[in-house]
């Protein structure tokens, strides 16, 4: 009974963990946990370009090149996961790409929009 | 901006509609709940045998096999019942399109920050007169983009739909214990 009251409070969260190093990790876990980093990430880049007035091809290929080199060195450095236990890189950021482009995209021109139309 | 933020909020109420649809369809059925609970079930079974010995037995490797394969009968018997929602949610989506198109027709509701190539400029310029800027953006763009980023935010959230499988093959994915598991 003691051994369980234990397990139970030291069961954490998604979101615990995911500003705890060195944590284990449950693949569809991490994926949700890399799905909100990456919606940040896109939520903070586009509202940075728009913000900055930046236009054109330059920033995709910033927000593309970003979007896989930002989560992977979080997952890497900050949580201590190594990819290879997982699938490998793509198959963690496959799911939230796509998303992730729609908010990047939709947070850049609204705030383009907003400040520079 | 304020159709900007309009078309947003009708993109948001059309996804929680989806997925509200999908919800009383399927998702709260006890068929479906029992899919869940056995991929789920599984899903461990199958990540606690492949954590162990980095070399895996003969009766490791047939155990793996059939977990894998209750796995993939398990997502496909969830998958046909998800089929249900798929048309109805469809057609919900079309509808919508359409009646944003007929809402902000002629209306540009953004300044696009960057010059769309021909292949998207039937999206971005939808409903928009034949003069208008190149950098016009078009209320279904912008509907279409909210859709696709609420639609996964949601689902996300709320799980209510089977965990994400496995979404590249076995021999991409790791194509040395492939391999070695043909041998």
């Amino acid at each position: 009974m003691g051994t369980d009251k234990i397990e139970k409070q030291t069961k954490l969260t998604v979101w615990q963990r995911a500003f705890m190093r060195d944590q284990d990790w449950r693949k569809d876990e991490l994926r949700t946990c890399i799905f909100w980093v990456v919606a940040a990430f896109s939520l903070a880049t586009g509202f940075a370009f728009g913000l900055l007035g930046l236009r054109g091809l330059p920033c995709f290929i910033a927000y593309f090149a970003g979007v896989v080199v930002a989560p992977s060195m979080y997952w890497s450095n900050f949580l201590g996961i190594d990819e290879q236990d997982f699938g490998g890189k793509m198959e963690i950021l496959n799911d939230s790409i796509g998303s992730g482009a729609a908010i990047f995209m939709l947070s850049w021109t609204g705030m383009y929009s907003l400040l520079y139309a | 901006m304020n159709d900007f933020v309009a078309v947003l909020a009708l993109s948001l109420l059309s996804s929680a509609v989806s997925e509200s649809m999908s919800y009383v369809l399927v998702y709260r059925k006890e068929s479906f709940q029992r899919l869940k609970a056995k991929v789920l079930q599984t899903e461990a079974r199958l990540e606690e045998e492949k954590a162990g010995a980095p070399v895996a037995g003969k009766h490791r490797q047939r155990r793996i096999a059939g977990l894998e394969s209750q796995l993939s009968d398990a997502r496909r018997s969830a998958g046909s019942l998800q089929m249900r929602t798929t048309i109805a949610v469809g057609l919900v989506q079309v509808a919508a399109i359409y009646l944003i198109g007929s809402w902000f027709s002629g209306r540009v509701v953004a300044t696009l920050p960057f010059e769309p190539i021909s292949m998207f400029r039937s999206l971005t310029h939808r409903g928009l007169p034949e003069d208008a800027p190149a950098s016009a953006c078009s209320a279904t763009f912008v509907f279409v983009m909210g859709g696709l980023a609420f639609k996964a935010a949601l689902d996300r959230y709320l799980q209510l739909g089977l965990p994400k499988g496995n979404s590249l093959p076995a021999w991409v994915a790791d194509p040395e214990a492939f391999m070695a598991a043909k041998k």
